[in-house]
């Protein structure tokens, strides 16, 4: 089957790519100014035979493609490595972390995926003011530092009008069960998940207006008109489906980020995800963590490009 | 012949700006093809545009006379009223196939749209075989990609899915020029059929006199927004009676003929700078003062003040 | 048109004369005012350390745009040559340059910045190269399809024909075509780097001895509740100035396109 052999071929031109970020990751550890080993361990204070450990582990004295072919064997074993700040593994920190960080960051995207085309398709279809008041809107979200965003929300409605919460994803005094619990966690939710979302909805939103602008001008549409069809339907059948693929190009980008994309909400509303441990491990000069942080976000953002490659084969049939 | 469809001294601008099309009159009958010939600039495109009320720009409008259809005007309908009439009553079939359909629905998706808009929901299958039968298409063809046809089908599907409806009248917007001329006979034939088997009005509007020659009982012939002559195709081939038309006649290439190629000299004036009088004054081999500064009146099918020489 | 780049002058000369405007080490904190609110002496309050906000936001505008300008310039010089040389050559040439283009274009800019700093340790020469060797790839990517359209282009013949010889082509008769989207390009670098680099300092890598917007904000943080001047207004700056180029950007494509509304 054609998609099978596209879907195999772009895998193959994937994995070249993750290599060639994990290289980068190694090169990152070797060329670090000072001993590698003591760049790993940062300023905290190990005892010395867990230094002189290391240097064995890590075969400091071997020649660098030894090196480079032992750090990629334990990347194949998923081992990341380290952490000394945490005294754990650094796999083990980040599965932690993984759930909230997807939490907020699927959250926000989605909604932003929704209201962002539905809006676009408004602006297109209504023009006028909505159509100049959406654009506007759109160009000022995404000037705005999305951390900034966060603390004018925090002011607004944490500290302003006492609303809602302005750090964590629980009280702290654990979580409620059930129902309760959920509506809490949605409550605390709220306010990183919008600051996120605004950003992506401008982008979203302007692509989808751009595309419907386009698609509507186009001949076959109003060919359609000239059947009879109402603009609701024009919209549906035929404006829907020729923007689909820039807009899925826009969101699958987008999606590979999720990991790290929020490292700077995240920060400010002290949730805790891969974003605030990446801020926290770089204040503690953890580097096992923070590299294995950039390979995870990399890696993502690879697989989601090329997932998004085969949904645009998978919808067009045209690339046959 | 009841006349279907009757355009009443029409006029199309562009809102505050030029005219397109300076107040022409019309009519089709049941079972007729008026063909409406022209240069691109003439305005014949428009007034199919306007017959329909979906213009290419937000701009461009209606500002005089009437269209009626089946004696209602149409210009006086509300949006969605205008809306409704539209693939029901008057089907209209477009000049290049490939832009005109959808690249992401299938043929039989094309045909479906206008059975959908007017309420048609039940038997789509069937129908949509029925609609691709009688443009001699096999059902096969509703399951296709436009990608996956070749021009000739793809006006096929086109003309299928304009004429699903069976509306009272047809508009055919140069309907053979994007294809092939091999190609060319067939579509026309098709349209000539199911003319005649639907009792048709047909308004087809082209620029190849060819083709009017084939297809058409009547003839208009319009240059710079304006109708210049109107008269059955017989007439008009055998003694044209206004320069342009005689022009036109002239330059149509012709292996049996001896002299050199004719070429009319100047060009279609743009909208926004039209000549006074006639409009054709400045091209004219045939002018006099008078055709400089008042627009000939229609006279028994021709507008020139020169008719009789 | 206008207008922005009204702004874009008015915003140079903040930057160019901040020292002249409010003279002295903004970083230098006094004991008088601390964590003061809006007032006289103190047009935008002060920080919790006494230092002015006005005199850290003149002296902070001049470490984004230098950030915002050079990377820019640096990502355009690249992209450019790049660009150029994939588009013109084509074959194995094309394809190394796209591969390493796409390679730099997967790795995520923010989190590699960020770790770059954090390993390389804060300075804004640093800072300024990172950034640029993550936004060429894009600008590669339009230069490449432009010239590789354009030399198929019929006056790229004629100029063959006439013996010129290959790189004198793409310098007087291919690159100023290119020189619209480009621009376009150029302008949205610069908005980009601004709020990168308003995002290192945020978390604490920007240069410690220069005044800058992220780096306030970071401090804004823990000071909230009690000074929200910290975190407003340099916020506005970054945003406004972001805004700018962006608008900027916007208005040079429209420029050159101004049908594609």
């Amino acid at each position: 089957m054609a998609l099978l052999s596209y879907t195999l071929r772009r895998l193959l031109h994937a994995i070249p790519l993750l290599l060639a970020v994990a290289i980068l990751n190694f090169c990152l550890i070797a060329a670090t100014p000072g001993d590698p080993v003591t760049a790993l361990i940062g300023d905290f204070p190990a005892p010395a035979e867990y230094v002189a450990k290391m240097r064995q582990d890590y075969g400091l004295d071997q020649p660098l493609p030894v090196r480079l072919g032992r750090y990629l064997q334990h990347l194949a074993n998923l081992d990341l490595g380290y952490s000394f700040a945490n005294r754990m593994p650094v796999s083990t920190l980040v599965a932690a972390r993984l759930g909230a960080t997807l939490k907020l960051t699927g959250s926000a995207l989605a909604v932003a995926a929704v209201l962002g085309v539905a809006l676009g398709l408004l602006a297109a279809r209504l023009g006028g003011w909505v159509d100049r008041l959406t654009r506007f809107g759109a160009t000022l979200s995404y000037a705005m530092p999305e951390f900034w965003l966060g603390q004018l929300l925090i002011l607004a409605f944490a500290i302003g009008l006492g609303w809602l919460p302005s750090q964590g994803a629980a009280p702290l005094r654990g979580a409620a069960a059930g129902w309760a619990g959920f509506v809490e966690g949605l409550r605390y939710l709220l306010l990183p998940a919008s600051a996120l979302a605004l950003r992506y909805l401008a982008l979203i939103a302007r692509i989808t207006r751009a595309r419907a602008v386009e698609v509507l001008r186009a001949d076959y549409v109003l060919a359609a008109r000239a059947r009879g069809a109402s603009e609701t339907r024009v919209l549906l059948d035929h404006v829907l489906r020729n923007a689909a693929p820039s807009v899925i190009t826009v969101i699958g980008y987008n999606a590979g980020l999720l990991l790290a994309g929020s490292a700077l909400t995240e920060t400010v509303f002290g949730w805790p995800g891969i974003g605030r441990l990446l801020f926290d491990s770089i204040a503690a000069r953890d580097t096992p963590t923070m590299l294995a942080i950039l390979l995870m976000v990399s890696a993502s953002v690879v697989i989601a490009n090329l997932l998004t490659d085969v949904l645009h084969r998978l919808l067009d049939r045209r690339v046959a | 012949m009841t006349a279907l469809l009757e355009i009443d001294t029409l006029q199309v601008a562009v809102a505050g700006g030029p005219t397109l099309v300076g107040g022409i009159s019309l009519s089709v009958a049941s079972g007729q093809t008026l063909g409406l010939v022209g240069e691109s600039g003439s305005g014949k495109s428009m007034t199919a545009h306007a017959v329909l009320g979906l213009f290419p720009a937000p701009s461009i409008r209606v500002t005089g006379g009437a269209i009626r259809l089946e004696g209602v005007d149409l210009t006086r309908l509300s949006a969605d009223a205008r809306r409704r009439l539209r693939g029901r009553r008057i089907g209209m079939v477009f000049q290049d196939p490939s832009s005109f359909l959808d690249p992401l629905l299938t043929a039989g998706r094309h045909i479906a749209e206008a059975f959908r808009a007017h309420g048609v929901t039940t038997d789509l299958a069937a129908r949509i075989q029925a609609a691709l039968a009688r443009v001699d298409l096999p059902a096969s063809v509703a399951g296709r990609f436009p990608h996956e046809l070749s021009g000739g089908q793809r006006q096929r599907v086109l003309i299928a899915a304009a004429l699903a409806m069976d509306p009272a009248v047809l508009i055919a917007d140069e309907p053979t020029t994007a294809l092939d001329v091999t190609v060319q006979a067939g579509i026309l034939d098709l349209l000539r059929r199911e003319a005649a088997a639907r009792g048709l009005g047909v308004l087809l509007i082209t620029h190849d006199l060819g083709v009017v020659a084939e297809t058409c009982n009547e003839v208009a012939v319009m240059y710079a927004g304006r109708i210049v002559e109107q008269a059955t195709v017989h007439r008009l081939f055998r003694t044209p009676r206004h320069p342009y038309t005689q022009g036109l006649l002239a330059s149509v290439l012709d292996p049996g003929r001896d002299a050199a190629p004719f070429a009319m000299p100047g060009a279609v004036p743009p909208s926004h700078a039209m000549p006074a009088g006639c409009r054709f004054h400045p091209r004219c081999p045939l002018v006099v003062d008078q055709c400089r500064t008042i627009p000939p009146a229609m006279v028994d099918g021709v507008a020139c003040w020169r008719a009789g020489a | 048109m206008r207008p922005p780049l009204l702004a874009l002058l008015m915003l140079l000369l903040c930057a160019i004369l901040a020292p002249w405007i409010m003279p002295g080490d903004p970083l230098a904190g006094s004991a008088d005012a601390l964590l003061a609110p809006l007032q006289s002496g103190h047009t935008l309050g002060t920080d919790d350390l006494g230092r002015d906000m006005l005199a850290m936001l003149l002296h902070g505008s001049r470490v984004s745009l230098l950030v915002g300008l050079a990377s820019s310039a640096c990502a355009l010089l690249v992209g450019v040559l790049a660009g150029a040389l994939a588009g013109w050559h084509g074959g194995w040439v094309d394809a190394l340059v796209m591969r390493i283009a796409e390679f730099f274009q997967t790795l995520p800019r923010f989190v590699l910045a960020l770790i770059v700093i954090a390993l390389a340790g804060p300075g804004i020469g640093k800072v300024i190269i990172v950034i640029a060797v993550l936004a060429w790839p894009q600008t590669a990517r339009v230069v490449r399809a432009e010239i590789g359209a354009l030399r198929q282009a019929a006056f790229v013949d004629a100029a063959r024909l006439a013996g010129m010889p290959g790189w004198v082509i793409v310098l007087r008769e291919v690159l100023p075509q290119i020189a619209g989207p480009v621009l376009v390009l150029a302008a949205l670098d610069v908005a980009t780097a601004i709020l990168l680099e308003a995002g290192l300092g945020f978390f604490g890598l920007g240069d410690p001895n220069l005044a800058s917007w992220g780096a306030i904000l970071n401090q804004a943080q823990q000071y909230l509740r009690a000074a929200w001047w910290m975190s407003v207004f340099p916020g506005l700056a970054i945003g406004l100035t972001v805004l700018l180029f962006n608008l900027l950007g916007d208005a040079v494509a429209q420029h050159l396109d101004p049908r594609g509304r």
